[in-house]
């Protein structure tokens, strides 16, 4: 019962992290690519304001990745 | 050593006539960084006038870059791989080489041009002519009646039933699709509004005689022909192009070179008789300037050291705001220079602060190998890398193929002495965890050959205490703490680089009240935080040890949060969360390496057992094959992104954004940069 509950707990922690990531960086990501269009240079600076929101997927992964060491 | 080479103000004063010759002589020393003038900065002075023979070379500059245009060149073609000589070029391009070669261009390209006319003539002719070869007439029969006149265009449906109330002749392409009406030369109008119910839509007839069909086919043979001509026109292009390619680039650079150089002036102060130059030169080199630029100009000019430029942004503020911001002439070694280019894609550092480069150099190969850290993986970066350094000449490739390298080795030696693990299968099962890692390398190669072992001296752990490899999935905790310690040495140093910054800039006082308060904020942090976890998660009891720890943290905390205060107001106090995510954000270098690991060790489970048990027979053997290689790429792929992205990524948020400001000025020394021509002699340009 417990397992069970944890890996709904890990898989959720994961699961809702990258959802909200990957809301975040769709915004970014498309601002990112009409910046590049007027200016070739940016896409630096575009895919890392791109992959910033990502740190919230990895929280969600070291939550899953703890709790996986709880089973 | 961080910081941008010190930098000193010149001034170069020396009477009109000498201008070109000590314009020559800046770019041929190529140390100067000039200092643009504008108009009415003092009295007495304006902007100077392009030398005369700018006018003539800008003319054959735009000449050139038409002929270019015309001859297709594309900008990778623009490269020659033997330069020519610049001087033999000067003298082609003084005896009207290029007007020459635009004559002879142009008279081609104008034949072109007439023939694709021509040919555009013809086509349009035909496009007209074909409808109408459903009809039974000839084109004379459409034209030259007193009293009736012709209709011609599509029609959607027969149109007899709408004309009845006309009187007309009709004539119906076998199609149903093309009509041509004769009607009396009244009624057309008429005639035109009845047809509209079957969506006519009326066709031009061209003039002339005969059938359309033959004329159609006459003008096909035309055609044919000026096909021919053309492709004829197309090769003499190509012959010119091949023949004329080295003369045409060396010549665009030469002219560029002279261009440039004649319009130095613009950004010069001239006075009636007299020119005036601000420049900065690299403090080191400022002596060997001065003195090249006298003998240069064999003493006709006046070279002055007005200052050299301080890190106090105090100091920068008191002069004139030309000449505020000195330009930042980054200092690295070989190695820190590659990875300058990663710093400028934030932003080029300011003259006052440190420069990154070189630190970054070494820590982001470190955390891009923490996160690999698998033999397999990094062979593949360390020679992708060397591949890419070998064939590339821009800079972006070459930073990236660097990283490739030094992150490949890093992977290799996590790889081996850590983890000891290659494509995500460990070299030697020392730990069984069942249901997860499977069967390890050792088992797999004593399957092929009998009683295979690896040498004792590479994987006991007595000897080398690292080698066995460390687990990933069942040391997930010490990897975790060993994230977390390493963000907080790093943020440590981020505080630290930022603290000497404001120190040099400004004075020591403000670097506590900024830096030193948040470096205290921080260490206060990880004290309590470190007591926090031993008593929630490791369930002990708060004395001893302990107590001291938490309440000297509490302490420092505290006054590093008071220091932060007055310095920077509630501000400090509102990014205290923000210190303790910035040391959670590194636990990614754990939880990203966990992730490829446990992709790659899905593949292989799915693969290693019909490679190697036999399941399945041949097909089950190539289909084990293909996912172990199919899964193995997407696992390297996906380490490019995550592990070089998020490499960076620490380094651009979480730890450039406690010391680093940027938006120095690049420092653009006048110089000659050729790579289509070259000096045989040693001389300006």
């Amino acid at each position: 019962m417990d397992t069970g509950l944890i890996a709904i707990a890990a898989g959720l922690a994961v699961g809702l992290t990258g959802l909200a990531s990957g809301w975040a960086e769709k915004d970014i990501g498309s601002a990112a690519v009409g910046a590049m269009i007027e200016d070739d240079s940016l896409f630096g600076k575009g895919l890392i304001l791109t992959v910033l929101p990502e740190t919230i997927v990895i929280f969600g992964l070291v939550l899953g990745i703890m709790l996986m060491g709880q089973m | 050593m961080l910081l941008p080479e010190s930098m000193s103000r010149v001034l170069i004063v020396g009477s009109k006539s000498h201008m070109e010759d000590t314009v020559k002589a800046l770019y041929d020393i190529g140390k100067a960084h000039l200092i643009d003038y504008s108009e009415g900065d003092d009295p007495g002075f304006g902007i100077g006038k392009s030398f005369p023979n700018a006018a003539v070379a800008s003319e054959r500059l735009v000449k050139l870059r038409a002929m270019e245009k015309e001859l297709g060149l594309k900008e990778k073609d623009k490269q020659l791989e033997n330069p020519v000589s610049a001087k033999e070029i000067r003298e082609l391009i003084e005896s009207n080489g290029i007007e020459q070669l635009e004559k002879e261009l142009f008279s081609i390209v104008d034949s072109r041009n007439e023939i694709a006319q021509q040919m555009t003539e013809r086509e349009s002719l035909i496009a007209e002519l074909r409808p109408l070869t459903e009809l039974p007439l000839s084109l004379e029969d459409y034209r030259g009646y007193e009293s009736i006149t012709a209709i011609v265009g599509k029609v959607r449906d027969d149109p007899s039933e709408c004309l009845k109330d006309i009187e007309h002749e009709l004539f119906l392409s076998p199609s149903g699709k093309v009509a041509a009406i004769f009607v009396p030369k009244g009624k057309k109008e008429e005639a035109m509004s009845a047809l509209s119910a079957v969506g006519f839509s009326e066709m031009s007839v061209p003039e002339g005689k005969g059938s359309p069909g033959e004329i159609i086919a006459e003008l096909e043979k035309e055609l044919e022909e000026l096909r021919e001509q053309k492709e004829r026109v197309d090769a003499q292009l190509g012959s010119l192009k091949d023949k004329h390619l080295s003369f045409i680039l060396a010549s665009e650079e030469e002219l560029a070179i002279e261009t440039e150089l004649a319009s130095t002036p613009l950004r010069v102060a001239t006075s009636d008789h007299s020119f005036v130059m601000d420049a900065w030169v690299p403090t080191i080199e400022v002596e060997s300037f001065k003195e090249q630029l006298t003998r240069e100009t064999a003493d006709s000019v006046h070279v002055d050291v007005l200052e050299t430029r301080g890190r106090s942004v105090h100091e920068s503020e008191e002069t004139e705001s030309k000449f505020k911001d000195p330009p930042s002439k980054l200092k690295n070694g070989r190695i820190g220079k590659i990875y300058e280019y990663f710093v400028t894609l934030i932003n080029t550092p300011r003259y006052q602060e440190s420069d990154p480069s070189t630190l970054i150099a070494f820590t982001w190969p470190l955390f891009f190998g923490l996160m690999v850290a698998d033999v397999g993986y990094a062979f593949a970066f360390i020679i992708i890398g060397a591949i890419v350094l070998k064939k590339t000449k821009s800079t972006t490739w070459k930073a990236l193929g660097t990283q490739s390298i030094f992150g490949g080795i890093w992977a290799l030696i996590f790889g081996l002495f850590m983890f000891g693990e290659m494509f995500g299968m460990h070299f030697v099962s020392y730990h069984e965890v069942s249901g997860l890692a499977s069967t390890d390398w050792e088992t797999i190669i004593a399957h092929i050959i009998p009683g295979f072992t690896f040498p004792a001296w590479l994987m006991d752990p007595s000897q080398m205490s690292l080698s066995i490899g460390i687990n990933k999935f069942e040391e997930v905790n010490t990897l975790l703490k060993l994230s977390v310690y390493i963000g907080i040495v790093h943020l440590f140093f981020g505080f630290l680089i930022g603290f000497f910054n404001v120190k040099r800039q400004h004075s020591t006082k403000e670097a506590i009240y900024e830096k030193a308060s948040f470096i205290m904020m921080l260490v206060g942090i990880v004290m309590v935080s470190y007591v926090l976890t031993e008593l929630l998660l490791a369930g002990k009891a708060l004395e001893g040890d302990l107590t001291y720890l938490i309440g000297g943290g509490a302490g420092v905390l505290a006054v590093g949060a008071v220091l932060g205060f007055r310095g920077e107001g509630l501000n400090a106090i509102l990014e205290l969360p923000g210190i303790f995510g910035n040391i959670l954000s590194y636990t990614r270098l754990t939880a990203i390496a966990l992730s490829k690991a446990g992709v790659a060790m899905a593949f292989n489970y799915m693969s290693i057992f019909l490679l190697y048990v036999g399941v399945g027979g041949v097909i089950g053997f190539i289909s084990g094959l293909l996912i172990f290689m199919v899964g193995h790429l997407l696992v390297f792929l996906l380490a490019v992104l995550s592990a070089g992205l998020h490499g960076i990524r620490l380094h651009y948020v979480e730890w450039m954004g406690k010391f680093f400001a940027g938006g120095g000025k690049d420092y653009k020394p006048l110089a000659v940069n050729r790579l289509n021509t070259k000096n045989a002699e040693k001389e300006v340009y």
